[in-house]
């Protein structure tokens, strides 16, 4: 029945042993037991490629795909949640998302191609914490948070305190990210996403987001600024974010939208790599911002982007 | 043993964990239209359906395949007769050299299933996770365009 090439076997020559859980409790049980020997597998896309590169060691694989409880999307009063296994794919598809919400299904168009969301998954994204992750950066806008699991019980962290450097996390060794929750926002509220690349599928060079929240006067209560792959987490400038508190969308012309990005800009610190270099990084920075600034606006006002 | 469902069949096989879901169908199976290329979910050629959904077969683990149902090319065909797309692929020419038309094909049935008149802008977006190194894009579009007009067809008649 095997029919292999030797050329396989050759780069092939590794494996590791492949574990099963079928509930989250029994993903953490495998966790607590392995710890560091083991690594949890959710879509898998990202290992994958690493383990095969020989970047990641991995003696055991957890494969979490039969964990069909933490695939999901719930609308609730105050929030939504999304369970950490849901396939990138659901959430494209998903549609009823609250208002102000809807960023994140411009994020799934954005992502890498049709074949690869269909098994990458939103909580695989999150624990990879590459810096220009673009899940990190909308769901960093729209104030996300995170529950952890582990055998000693569950505890939520705000995603802007999850990522820690650049492909670190929050999560203990024996701790497994089972549910992403954005909180609707109390008043009418909009948030935008831009990106920049090479190739419609490849990573960003840059990617921000910006959410705006404003009263019944069309004054702005709330300003979320958010870039990432400009430094080695996504983070908020609160610099910028400052220069819009207050302001009525009509006093948010060019120049003030160009402050912001500039502000924003001033705050990254990026490096130069194969894809481009820190100084373009830096100016583009500036252009998304304001982009997206003028994006949200744009969807507040009901005009659309 | 692992049972996997491929083009309504099931399959015992037996692999190591961490072979791909491309592997085993291609060199395991024999599935040959599942063409391995890149291995790095860049180029699309490696496409089947899973469920229903497009997947690159290199990027994920045959193990994670389990329970799910797998379209290859070589089960588009109903009772031997190609599929519309197929049909179309042919009497546009929307190749060169065929290797990476399996993908496209699968792509094109789900984007056809969803949207039966697509617009030609349409069409590269839903195939923008597949390379043809031939270039024969403009072709391809046309093929599925032609492919769109024959389910029509087919539909009313």
């Amino acid at each position: 029945l095997s029919i292999v090439h030797g050329g396989w076997e050759i780069i092939m020559s590794r494996s590791f042993e492949y574990l099963r859980p079928i509930s989250p409790a029994e993903a953490c049980e495998l966790k607590a037991k392995y710890k560091g020997e083991a690594a949890f597998w959710a879509g898998g896309t990202d290992l994958l490629l690493e383990w095969k590169r020989g970047a990641k060691e991995l003696d055991r694989c957890i494969d979490l795909t039969f964990l069909s409880d933490l695939r999901f999307i719930r609308e609730e009063d105050e929030h939504t949640t999304i369970g950490a296994l849901t396939p990138i794919a659901a959430i494209e598809t998903y549609s009823q998302f609250h208002q102000g919400l809807s960023v994140l299904k411009e994020v799934t168009k954005q992502f890498a191609t049709p074949q690869i969301r269909t098994i990458a998954t939103l909580g695989g994204n999150l624990c990879h914490a590459v810096p220009s992750a673009d899940f990190a950066v909308a769901l960093i806008a729209l104030d996300a948070e995170v529950k952890l699991m582990s055998l000693e019980g569950e505890r939520i962290v705000p995603l802007e305190a999850f990522f820690k450097e650049a492909k670190q996390t929050a999560l203990k060794e024996d701790e497994l990210l089972v549910e992403i929750t954005i909180p609707h926002p109390p008043r009418h509220s909009e948030c935008a996403f831009q990106r920049v690349t090479r190739t419609s599928v490849d990573i960003a060079l840059v990617n921000a987001a910006v959410r705006l929240m404003v009263d019944e006067k069309d004054c702005v209560l709330e300003a979320r600024v958010a870039l990432g792959a400009v430094a080695p987490i996504s983070f908020r400038s609160n610099a910028a974010e400052e220069l819009l508190l207050g302001k009525g969308l009509d006093e948010i012309n060019e120049e003030l939208s160009d402050q912001v990005g500039k502000r924003a800009a001033e705050e990254t610190r990026p490096i130069s790599d194969v894809r481009t270099t820190a100084a373009y990084r830096k100016h583009v920075s500036r252009v998304l911002v304001q982009r997206a600034l003028v994006d949200a606006m744009g969807m507040l006002k009901g005009v659309g982007s | 043993m692992t049972t996997l469902h491929v083009n309504g069949k099931a399959y015992q096989v037996e692999f190591p964990p961490h072979e791909t879901l491309g592997h085993v169908l291609n060199k395991r199976l024999g599935f040959t239209g599942v063409r391995i290329s890149c291995e790095e979910g860049e180029c699309g050629s490696c496409t089947v359906l899973m469920d229903g959904a497009p997947a690159a077969s290199c990027m994920v683990l045959a193990m994670q395949a389990e329970g799910k149902e797998i379209l290859t090319i070589e089960g588009l065909h109903s009772n031997g007769d190609l599929h519309p797309i197929q049909q179309a692929f042919i009497e546009e020419h929307g190749f060169q050299c065929g290797f990476c038309t399996p993908g496209f094909i699968l792509s094109a049935k789900v984007l056809l299933d969803e949207n039966p008149h697509p617009q030609p802008k349409e069409i590269a977006e839903a195939l923008n996770g597949h390379i043809c190194r031939c270039g024969s894009y403009p072709k391809i579009i046309r093929s599925v365009q032609r492919a769109a007009e024959m389910m029509e067809e087919g539909r009313d008649g």
